[in-house]
């Protein structure tokens, strides 16, 4: 996520089957291809059920899709440069594998940025980015401030994105195990 | 009958802070333990937020 | 036609919290040329506030649920559009990022939900509760219903709610302290508004929440802490809600042997309310000091006496808890008040009106108690008899004192204890009406109050001195310790360098205020 959300802050806008060669080199990486071990605990239950909520205000337009389940629809909605759909898919698809189980979603391309194609399929992929990664970890703990704490870090990152992000992840991990 | 209430006197206030902020840093300031909460009033909505509940009341 | 030198705004259906209104307010007025500036939200008190403050909210058609923005300029006509223009859109530059804001949590996730919070702080036993009173009751339910006790300092809650509310908790053995409660003190912990004092073997339960700090300030002044100070909401000893917290209190802390005195605070209880109070502390075999603001005093019996005045009442107490006499404590304190008048001498005597103004209620009404033994009668906007009402509160006639924390000051506004800048104006203006002889005021220390309330109050006070001169002689007391985070010295040296006579206590000061003007 991190060299690639670099990239697109320094390049120039460029034409449609362009091929340019790119070679970063001391780019920090923003994200890890593991998500952590452990299992949510079941104590922070009532905290996490409420990022479902956050689909509200400017969120309003997911939670039609959300409700019906239509998660293709979800990509691409939303503004910026990763729409507000990718971020919730990312934080389900996330919060699904990290209970270990799988995501039986394939995502139809051409629908987004490619910046988010990119992020959702990092996603998928088990790749998390490094505050998520804490939050998840907090999660797993006994410790009400890691948790407050990389929560709040999530919550006000970007405009929407760390919320959408929080929903989708409220999403999976609250979800009732029905058929 | 009382304990609850005997309970808060002898092991001095652990407290859940809803509405002015101001009061759970004071709580902060004097060490004491606490969380504060981001409360608002649950906004009119609309129907579609009021399905979105009716569809969490199930799944909760 | 002539450019006007105000401009309204009206932002609907918004929710801001007073405490971001008022930083804004405060930024706002820091701008060259804003001459006032007021966000409050659209309820009928602000707009009689807002109107007696030279707004016209003629064609204003804002609910409560809306903010009304409202800015003043003093430049010349030519400048005025721009700078009023500028100033409405600082307003909502601020309103998206309020300046200086203390209380940040530091970008901490702030849970939204009662199980959110739980999870966080699974052993909490205490919900302070300041939400706007139409929905602080349900808040309340939700709360006993997770098994906490609860603190509910918000006012405006119906007494059927508030019934309700503490039978429930009753049932459950846990604690009400409110509605309207304003300071509680557990183990040593200040809540709400609540002063930084010692811990020590005094404990209150008290339906008068400054009634609580003075008692415990003056405690603290004669070298005894408290314990629990036990907050009940000013309602809860009336006939309708019958004393169910205050039995429930006073009979926890007769039984808890931490406590060695107990202390009972607030205006006359009903009858029936008042006996069991009596009953019950007269079996609990504890010292005790019962301060019925207001009432009889007659009655002391055993170890249990019955006080009139807060410092009164503290007095006894404190000696109580040395194993001095409490009654020879009454007999040197009433010694000490008559010598005030030898300090009225050395002030010099006036002439004129007494003008009263209090941020805290059970201030203002002892206040009125004393100062009508001496002046004869007071009107109040919370007078002691009905008739002597203030049609006005926002106008003074004759003697008058107003309590700032009443409804029509407070309705989507904060407390006057956070905000002083509506009694440093009134101090002005009361200064302009050549019949005033003595301004009094109280100035309340200690957590969840304005951090520097002297300051605020000096700016009042140097126009009043400038447009009365000598005319007026200024009298305050301060419920504060240099404990407290404004430092009773500090700010009782402000007030002293603008020739403010500041006392120990809101009784010497009413005392004070109405000998100068005796006779």
């Amino acid at each position: 996520m991190g060299p690639r959300t670099f990239l697109v802050e320094t390049l120039p806008p460029l034409r449609e089957g362009e091929r340019i060669t790119v070679v970063p080199a001391c780019v920090q990486a923003t994200y890890d291809p593991a998500l952590p071990a452990g299992k949510m605990n079941q104590r922070w239950r009532g905290l996490v059920g409420e990022w479902r909520d956050f689909l509200a205000d400017e969120l309003e337009d997911l939670q039609e899709p959300v409700i019906r389940r239509a998660w293709n629809e979800l990509i691409g909605l939303g503004p910026g440069s990763t729409p507000a759909g990718d971020d919730f898919l990312s934080g389900r698809a996330s919060g699904m594998l990290w209970q270990g189980n799988a995501v039986p979603f394939h995502p139809v391309p051409g629908r987004t940025t490619w910046l988010s194609e990119e992020m959702l399929r990092d996603a998928l992929a088990g790749g998390i980015w490094f505050r998520a990664k804490r939050l998840l970890e907090a999660l797993a703990s006994e410790e009400p401030e890691a948790v407050t704490k990389s929560a709040g870090n999530i919550a006000d990152w970007g405009h929407t994105s760390g919320r959408a992000w929080l929903a989708g992840l409220a999403e999976a991990l609250c979800r009732e195990r029905t058929g | 009958m009382t304990m609850s209430m005997t309970k808060l006197l002898k092991e001095g206030p652990k407290v859940v802070n809803i509405g002015v902020e101001q009061f759970y840093a004071d709580l902060k300031t004097q060490k004491a333990e606490a969380v504060s909460m981001d409360w608002k009033p649950s906004a009119a909505g609309g129907d579609l937020l009021a399905r979105l509940k009716k569809l969490r009341k199930g799944g909760n | 036609m002539p450019s006007s030198n105000q401009r309204i705004e009206i932002i609907r259906r918004t929710y801001y919290d007073s405490v971001t209104l008022m930083l804004v307010a405060k930024e706002l007025l820091k701008t060259g040329g804003v001459s006032v500036a007021s966000l409050s939200m659209g309820t009928e008190a602000n707009y009689k506030i807002m109107g007696s403050g030279g707004f016209d909210l003629g064609g204003v058609d804002a609910t409560p649920n809306d903010l009304i923005i409202a800015v003043k300029t003093d430049v010349p006509e030519g400048e005025r559009e721009a700078l009023l223009e500028g100033a409405l859109e600082k307003a909502k530059e601020y309103l998206a990022n309020p300046p200086g804001r203390k209380a940040d949590s530091g970008g901490d996730y702030r849970p939204k939900s009662l199980d959110g919070a739980l999870s966080v702080l699974p052993g909490a036993n205490l919900a302070l509760i300041s939400v706007a009173g139409k929905y602080a009751g349900d808040v309340a339910m939700d709360c006993i219903g997770k098994g906490l006790n609860v603190m509910l300092y918000s006012d405006n809650v119906p007494v059927e709610k508030e019934v309700e509310i503490k039978k429930a908790a009753a049932e459950k053995g846990l604690l009400v302290m409110g509605p309207d409660c304003g300071t509680i003190i557990v183990r040593g912990v200040a809540m709400g508004m609540a002063n930084a004092c010692p811990t020590g073997p005094v404990s209150i339960v008290a339906a008068a929440g400054t009634g609580l700090q003075e008692v415990h300030v003056q405690l603290a002044k004669r070298g005894v802490g408290v314990l629990h100070g036990i907050g009940t909401g000013g309602r809860d000893v009336r006939r309708e809600v019958g004393g169910i917290m205050c039995l429930q209190a006073v009979n926890a802390l007769l039984a808890d042997d931490e406590v060695k005195v107990l202390t009972v605070l607030g205006k006359p209880p009903a009858p029936e309310v008042e006996q069991k109070i009596l009953q019950a502390v007269k079996a609990g075999k504890k010292p005790a000091v019962l301060g019925f603001i207001g009432g009889e005093a007659k009655g002391d019996s055993g170890g249990v006496f019955i006080c009139r005045e807060l410092e009164e009442t503290a007095a006894v107490a404190a000696a109580l808890a040395k194993g001095e006499d409490g009654a020879r404590a009454r007999e040197n304190l009433f010694r000490e008040y008559e010598s005030l008048r030898q300090r009225a001498e050395t002030i010099g005597r006036r002439k004129g009106f007494l003008r009263g103004l209090y941020s805290g209620g059970t201030l203002c009404y002892e206040g009125q108690l004393i100062a009508r033994d001496i002046l004869g009668p007071i009107r109040s906007n919370t007078p002691l008899e009905k008739e002597m009402k203030l049609e006005d509160s926002l106008k003074s006639e004759q003697h008058s004192m107003v309590d700032y924390g009443e409804d029509e000051f407070t309705q989507g506004r904060l407390h006057p204890m956070i905000d002083v800048s509506l009694r440093a104006e009134r101090i002005y203006e009361e200064a302009k009406d050549p019949e005033v002889g003595v301004i009094l005021f109280d100035v309340v220390l200690g957590y969840g109050c304005n951090d520097n309330p002297a300051a605020g109050l000096a700016e009042g006070i140097r126009k009043a001195q400038s447009a009365a001169g000598d005319r007026i002689a200024f009298v305050a007391s301060i419920c504060g310790v240099d404990t407290d985070p404004q430092n009773a010295s500090e700010q009782r040296r402000i007030l002293e360098e603008l020739g403010v006579h500041v006392c120990e206590s809101n009784a010497r000061a009413a005392r004070l205020a109405a000998m100068i003007l005796e006779g």
